[in-house]
Parts: C-alpha cells; structure tokens; sequence
C-alpha cells in the first residue's frame, strides 16, 4: 500500500482526467467550466500529495518491479510543482476561453490532466520504457488538445505539425534507447550509467555515441531548441491559447528535466572520452543557435503569439546553457551536477509565459484568432487590468528586475560563469548580449498595448473569473520569484542536486529514506532487490527456443 | 538452425527507420507519412528485439509490447489529426497544411 | 526422430479437421439452407463495398472512425495476454499474488471507462439520424 502512497500524485491527476471525462458525459451541453475548477482541484491535491511526499529524501518503492522504475525525489518534486501549476493555470484560463471560442472544451480538461500525468511520469521515470511511456502519454493528449478547435484549419494544422514533428522526436528517443539497450543490456538508467561506468569496454562506444546524438536530438525536438524548432511557431500560434500556454510553461519544465536528466546522467561515461565530440558539445551548440536564431527571428514577427514562441526558443537556448554549464556536487566527490538555478529558470519561464499566454487567452471574441501586435495595440487603457498582467509578463520573460525572469537569468549566468569563469565568459557574453536583442521584440508588445492607437477594430477582452484568478496567480508570483527567491532557490538547488541520477547518490539517501522498506536497501540502492524473482520466461535460452508451449 | 549475428537485425533495423525518416520528411500524403512513422517504430522495435535475444534479457521483449500500444495509440491520433484535416482542406496532403508561415 | 515428426502429426491432424469442419458446414448449407438467389445475394461481399469500384472513391469518414477505435481497443489485448500466460505464477509470487489480479481489472476498468466515454460521445452512433446533441463527435 505504501507504494501506492508513494505514487499517489500521479495516480491523483490520472484519476482527475477519468472522472473529468465521466463528469463531462453527465453533464449539459455548454456547461463544462466547472470542471475546470474539478481540473484545479484534482492538480492542487496532487501537488500538496507531491510535496508531502517527494521533497525530502528519495523515496524508494517498495515493490521490485516498482522500485525499478521509478525514483521519486526532489527533482521529481520540483518539476512536477511546476507542471501541475502550469496545468493548472491553463485550465483556469480555458474554462472561459474555450466556450466563447466554440470549442466543447469537456476533452480539454481530461486530456490535460492526462498530459500533466504523464509529464509527471516522464520526470520521475527512472527506466527508460517508462520515461518513454511518460512522454508519449504528455504527448499524445497535446497533439489531440493542440488540433482541439475543430472548427479552425489553424487548429487543426497546429495539430497535425505537432504530431508529426513530435512522432519523428519520440521515434528518435526510442531508437537512442534501443542502442543503449544494445550496448548495456539494461534499460533502468542507474544501471545503464553504473555499466557504463564500470565496463567500459563492455559497451560499444559507437552505440552509445549514436544514442545520445539520438536521444539529444529528440530532446531538442520537445524543449524546441534550434534547429528542432520549426515546429514551435506555426503549433503555439494555432493552437488553443490556454493549450498553447501549456506548452509553453509545463512540456519546456519536463522536457528540460528528462533532457538534464538523460544526458547529464549518461555524459559520465568513458564512451565519450577522448572522441571528436561530447554531448556537452551537443548541448552548447543548440544552446548558441537557439539563442541567436530564436532572438533574431524573434524580432521579424508580427504576431504576438509567434513573438512568443521565439521568445520559448530563444528561452531554450539560456536553459541549454545551464544545463550544459555543470557544476561540482556539494555532496559527491567528482559527480558533476545540473547547474543550481536551472529549475528555478523553469518555474520563473513558466510563469511568466503562462502570464502573457493568459492575457491573449482572454482577448478575442467568438471566431477571433488573429493576435497581430496591431490588434493589441491599446490594451493597457481600455482594459488595463489585462495590460498590467501583460506588462509583467513580458518584462519578466525580458529579464528585467524586479521580477522573477531577472532573479532567473541574473542566477544562471552567474552560475554558468562560476562553473568555469574563463572558459565560459564567451557564451555567457552571448547570452546577455541575446538578451539585450530580445528586449526588443518584448519592448515591442508593451509598446503597442501601452502607447499605440488601435488601428480600425480593437480587440475586445472575455470576462473571465477563472481566468482572472490564473492571471492574478501569475502576477503575484512573477513578483513574488524576483523579490523573494529565497525558499525558491532553495528547493530548486535541492532539485538540481538529485536530478543526475548516480547509483552512490540513491543508495546513501534511500538509508535514511522516510518510507521503510522491506529489506534495507542501503546496498541495493534504487536496483531490484536480491533474491526477489520475477517469473520471467525467457525465450532466448537454447533449449527453450522455438518452444513456446 | 543458423545464428543470425545482432549485427544483421541491427542493419536492417537502422534501414528501416532511416525509411521511415526519409519518408516522414519527404512525403506529402499524411497517411503515406503516418506509415513511414510505422515503419520508424518498426525498425527500433526489431533493434530492441534483436538486443534482447543479443543480451538474453526479457526486458526488451516487454518493452516492444509497450512500444507497440503506443504506436497503436500515435496511428488512432493521427488518423483522428488526418480526418480532422480533410474536413477542412479536403485533401490529406500535406502541402494544404501550410497556412501559418514565418 | 520421433520428437521432430509429433509436432508436425499435430499440425496435420489440426489441419484435416479445420478443412473437414468447413467442408461440413459447406455441404450442410447446401443441403439445409433455402435458395432464394437475388443480385444482392450473388454479390462476393454481400455487406460492404462493391468489389469493382473506382480505386480513387471516397470511403465514408466513419469507416475512420471505427478503424480508430478498432486500433486502439485490439492493441490492448497484446497486454492482456502474456499477463494471462503467467496469471498462475504470479499468484504464487510473493511480490505479486493479488496484486496480479488487481492490476488487470484496473487495467480493463480504464479501458471500460474510455469505452463509455465513446459511447457517450455518440462516435458509435452508425445510423444517420442519430441525434443532432449527440453528433459532436469526431
């Protein structure tokens, strides 16, 4: 039963979209914003759950095949914090999006709650089939919310582009999982490094070169890093808003967090010793060209949605940074850890984002999709509640203090320098002058909502509650990250301590682990346990072959 | 019975999904491009087999049957994504799907 | 020697009786069954489509819909049955034992639910005249 507490979080949110879908059966035609709030409740429970139960030391599972699979620990915590606030912020706007934009809506809350299930899986999967599964079950239900506006080509475009691109993505992860399988025989990732660690000549180094080119790739495809990113623009502008919105916020947070984990995890191995490339290599050369090209594209656009979206490819490109910028371990000798303020960058990003999506989620009547910066212009007067919220949003996501986009980027250039202030003062003058680039597309927007007449029909804004409570959490948090960071920061080096997974690491915590176990796990750390047999039947042995009974 | 070395299935795995690949990105029909992402999955599915005959491990064999679901469930949704696009293109190709530049 | 011809015997007597079945079943239905021969009843496929047809016709949209839900209820049966392969021996494992039961009626409860979200939905609905609040499927 522990072990069902363990995971209650997720079984929370997964729980949440089953009776959403029996709620939306039961209930009228037109009448599915409360199961917004059902949405809310359903993710705010999960989220006490997750932080009683995952912030402190790892919890180990009990069950063999359990414990194997999944590692529920600060890094676990922090990221799905982060996505259950997304998710729950975007059902919030959706509840009145949604009808005035014709759209049923009753879907959209079971299909968020199951892509906010299993972005959750996909950060505390410890094995690579379920770090896949996690990750298709967030995907598939996006794809389907993407395209939810039926009676939009735009929508259903969005849909189809990010279908496509995010199959080819998990086709490509799979297949750098298969080659690791191939090199090490294993698919828990404890194992998979430890193996790799300890036989080195064991593991064909060219398979597990072209698994993590595979598994970098695919990654980039989901964290929209160029030159994986075309998908970004053309999926955020057609998509639902409140959806779009938690793309944005909530798929960056746990595609980082698996990104961080996968190839930080493996990047110790000896295979990459010594060759023509690295996966750090990998890492800096996306983060370089995600920031330029996301920054200077940015600039062009004239939508107010696309400016968003380069601004989610050149945030990439920072991120990417961070994790590629590696930090000594306060704790473990000569482990290499995620850089400190990377999810704190995440929570900051996503609440902004999820702010300045919010705003335009509230803008536009019944069939209106267009957001040409000229269709904004004049907000800040004639709705200037919407246009203070839109303010904030933007500057924070421009870095500009006191909010919590500043505290973010000011924390992870600063640490990027600290990792190795020589080496890597080039890229961290990149980044801040890309940043300063960047302002002007951000600029932009609150020129045209501030300071510009709106030119023949103004965009007029939805009456929202819901939406205004989501646009109110923002905001305040927004402010909240940029003068108060503290307690922030705090979790968010816990999380970055446990997010590159060493068997050491789990072994020496799940000791003092708060869930007792069976057998003491002290030398097993986070592996099956020995002498618990699984009955698997194998067909591979001789005499079993073609004798399947 | 003869062995057939992991080298071989790895080959032919690789070849398929690099079929798979060039279709998916050169195709325009999406239901052509819908089975070249098959075929991608295929070919990882039968590297992933041909690695747990390689390692003796069951592991992998599991593995395809969760492979093969998802990919069941990636085809529902994208023949849901293709119906949705022909209602309003009329066509499933891919070249309509392309009202959002920049 | 006799272990490699026993499965082939088996094979061969499996093979006889589905052949003698269906020649039965044939020979019965011609003996039993009326003959009242009309075009339609002539037809190879007596429900469906007609077998020469254009190559470029339009199949109805719904044959879609069903190909969908046919696809992703049949994949499931691929989990059900290993689990129905080694259902014993997991009873009998300590780490398991109820549990195995436990995880397949969940299993399929989740499964039952998505079944009743389609129904309730209406996307089963064949008929035309299905009710227009219903029709909002697809």
């Amino acid at each position: 039963m522990s072990d069902l507490l363990s995971i209650s979080p997720l079984l929370v949110t997964a729980f949440t979209g089953m009776l959403v879908m029996a709620l939306d059966l039961l209930a009228g035609q037109g009448r599915k914003a409360f199961l917004s709030w059902v949405t809310v409740a359903g993710f705010a429970v999960a989220g006490i759950l997750a932080y009683v139960l995952w912030s402190g030391d790892p919890v180990v599972l009990q069950r063999p095949f359990l414990a194997n699979v999944m590692l529920l620990d600060a890094h676990g915590w922090f990221f799905s914090e982060v996505v259950l606030l997304a998710g729950a912020l975007a059902a919030l706007l959706a509840a009145d999006h949604m009808p005035e934009q014709g759209i049923d809506g009753g879907e959209t809350y079971a299909l968020l709650s199951f892509s906010v299930t299993g972005a959750i899986l996909l950060m505390v999967a410890t094995d690579l089939v379920t770090l896949f599964l996690g990750l298709e079950i967030m995907s598939l239900a996006l794809y389907v919310m993407a395209a939810g506006k039926r009676s939009s080509p735009f929508s259903a475009e969005a849909g189809i582009k990010y279908f496509l691109l995010g199959g080819v993505a998990s086709a490509f992860l799979l297949m750098g999982m298969a080659f690791l399988y191939g090199a090490t025989g294993k698919l828990n990732l404890v194992d998979i490094a430890r193996f790799l660690a300890n036989h080195p000549e064991g593991a064909d180094p060219l398979l597990v070169q072209g698994a993590m080119i595979l598994l970098v790739v695919a990654m980039a495809f989901k964290v929209a890093a160029v030159p994986f990113h075309f998908w970004t623009p053309d999926v955020y502008e057609g998509a639902p808003t409140p959806v779009t919105a938690f793309m944005a916020g909530a798929v960056k947070a746990a595609a980082f967090a698996v990104l961080a984990r996968l190839v930080l995890t493996l990047a110790r191995a000896p295979a990459f010793q010594g060759t023509a490339f690295s996966p750090a290599d990998l890492l800096l050369g996306l983060a370089v060209v995600s920031m330029v090209v996301g920054n200077l594209l940015g600039i062009v656009q004239t939508n107010v949605k696309r400016i968003l979206a380069y601004s989610s490819i050149a945030h990439a490109g920072y991120l990417l940074l961070g994790v590629w910028a590696t930090q000594a371990s306060v704790s473990e000798t000569g482990v290499q850890t995620l850089n400190d303020s990377v999810p704190f960058y995440l929570l900051a990003y996503a609440v902004s984002t999820v702010g300045a999506f919010g705003v335009l989620a509230l803008l536009g009547r019944s069939g209106e999709e267009d957001m040409s910066l000229s269709r904004i212009a004049g907000l800040g007067r004639r709705h200037p509640v919407l246009g203070v919220a839109l303010l904030v949003a933007v500057l924070s996501l421009a870095g500009l203090p006191p909010l919590g986009g500043f505290m973010a980027k000011f924390n992870l250039f600063r640490q990027v320098l600290a990792a190795d202030p020589a080496g890597n003062l080039p890229w961290v003058i990149l980044a801040v002058v890309m940043s300063v680039v960047g302002l002007y597309y951000y600029l932009r927007i609150v020129l045209y909502a501030f300071f510009r007449e709106p030119e023949g029909q103004p965009v007029v804004a939805i009456s929202s509650a819901a939406g205004s409570v989501a646009l109110a959490v923002t905001v305040a948090l927004a402010l909240f990250l940029g003068i108060a960071p503290a307690k922030f920061l705090d979790a968010s080096r816990m999380a970055s301590q446990a997010t590159v997974l060493t068997g050491s690491i789990a072994a020496s915590r799940a000791g003092a682990a708060p869930v007792q176990t069976a057998t003491p796990p002290a030398a097993a750390g986070i592996q099956l346990k020995p002498g618990v047999q699984i009955p698997v039947r194998t067909f591979n042995s001789k005499e079993g072959r073609g004798n399947l009974h | 019975m003869m062995d057939v070395p992991v080298s071989w299935y790895l080959i032919l795995a690789v070849t398929l999904f690099g079929i798979g690949t060039v279709g998916v990105l050169t195709r325009r029909n999406l239901l052509v491009v819908l089975m070249s992402l098959e075929i991608m999955l295929n070919g990882v599915n039968l590297a992933i087999l041909a690695f747990a005959r390689h390692h003796g491990d069951a592991q992998g064999q599991a593995a395809v049957f969760i492979v093969m679901a998802v990919a069941a469930a990636e085809v529902a949704v994208g023949l849901a994504l293709a119906i949705a696009l022909f209602r309003h293109e009329g066509s499933v190709d891919l070249d309509r799907a392309t009202r959002m530049k920049g | 020697m006799e272990s490699q011809t026993l499965p082939y015997i088996a094979l061969g007597i499996t093979v006889a009786f589905s052949v003698g079945i269906a020649m039965v079943i044939l020979v019965l239905n011609r003996l039993l069954g009326p003959h009242r021969m009309n075009a339609e009843k002539g037809a190879p496929f007596e429900c469906g489509s007609d077998p020469v047809d254009s190559p470029g016709k339009r199949v109805n949209v719904r044959f879609y819909v069903v190909a969908i839900f046919f696809v992703v209820f049949d994949i499931e049966a691929v989990f059900l049955f290993p689990w129905a392969v080694l259902y014993r021996e997991l009873l009998a494992t300590p780490a398991f034992g109820m549990l195995a039961l436990a995880e397949v009626v969940v299993f399929l409860g989740i499964l039952a639910m998505g079944l009743w979200y389609v129904w309730g939905k209406g996307a089963l609905d064949w008929a035309f005249d299905a009710p227009a609040s219903r029709r909002n499927h697809g």
